[in-house]
């Protein structure tokens, strides 16, 4: 009896552990997964960013239609002298976020990003 | 006067019964043996893949940011920056990877880096270790036209 007993504990124990194992492992797996997918936003931003500020554009923008659901992604400039723009970045889903900050300098006519601070 | 009679057990049933017995006990011994190696081996991972996760999670930070990155040889990658500084990654024969910042400052991340090898393209910096799918650690100035090598 008291075998037995032991016996099915540490096969409780043996089933808690792998069942821990997995459920870690998914999770690392799904936050892997979206923080790629949250670098691709950003990468996306990035691109609207240099696009808009080509046209001199300034403020808050929100990229419309991101396929997935809940996710959001935020663009918005700070103007720190007429050569040189500071483009925030941020893209998220609900319980995780990604960021970047752009620094774009005008040189011949062109706005180019001289820096990318990827905020994790 | 009514005699007792005890009955004891045939050697049948003893021999049986210790059979089951030491079927039983080894049963347990090789479950109990499976748990600990399982919680070795599950915190080893759980372990490795953090250390990994964070090893490239500063590597992509120092990635990003680039204007330039080169790979002298498999085990080592220069990242350069706009303000002309640089930072090395190293991988050692011991499985570490090791950075080493603008101020010689080293940071190492042990036992991640077993069978890792960097490879370059024009915008960024791939990251293999022979198994699975390299990691690509993109540089946000080069894949936007920024400065190029």
């Amino acid at each position: 009896m008291i075998a037995a007993i032991a016996l099915m504990s540490l096969s409780a124990m043996t089933l808690t552990l792998l069942g821990s194992t997995i459920f870690n492992q998914s999770r690392r797996t799904q936050i892997l997964g979206e923080d790629a997918q949250l670098r691709q936003f950003l990468i996306a931003g990035a691109a609207f960013a240099q696009s808009h500020i080509q046209q001199n554009s300034t403020g808050e923008f929100s990229m419309p239609k991101i396929s997935l659901p809940a996710a959001q992604l935020t663009v918005s400039f700070d103007s720190i002298s007429s050569s040189r723009v500071t483009a925030h970045i941020e893209a998220s889903f609900p319980h995780h976020r990604l960021s970047q900050q752009l620094i774009f300098i005008l040189e011949n006519g062109q706005w180019r990003i001289t820096q990318a601070r990827l905020g994790l | 006067m009514r005699a007792h009679r005890h009955r004891g057990f045939t050697i049948t049933e003893v021999l049986m019964t210790l059979s089951l017995l030491v079927i039983f006990f080894a049963a347990a011994g090789e479950v109990f043996r499976s748990t600990v190696l399982l919680g070795k081996s599950s915190q080893d991972l759980c372990d490795t893949a953090s250390q990994a996760d964070s090893a490239l999670r500063q590597l992509r930070i120092d990635a990003w940011n680039a204007r330039a990155i080169s790979v002298p040889d498999p085990r080592s990658a220069r990242i350069s920056f706009a303000d002309g500084t640089a930072i090395t990654w190293q991988l050692d024969s011991q499985k570490s990877a090791i950075r080493i910042d603008a101020a010689g400052h080293s940071q190492r991340w042990e036992n991640i880096a077993a069978g890792w090898s960097f490879t370059a393209d024009a915008d960024s910096l791939i990251v293999s270790d022979g198994k699975s799918v390299p990691q690509r650690i993109i540089s946000q100035i080069l894949l936007t036209g920024g400065p190029k090598p």
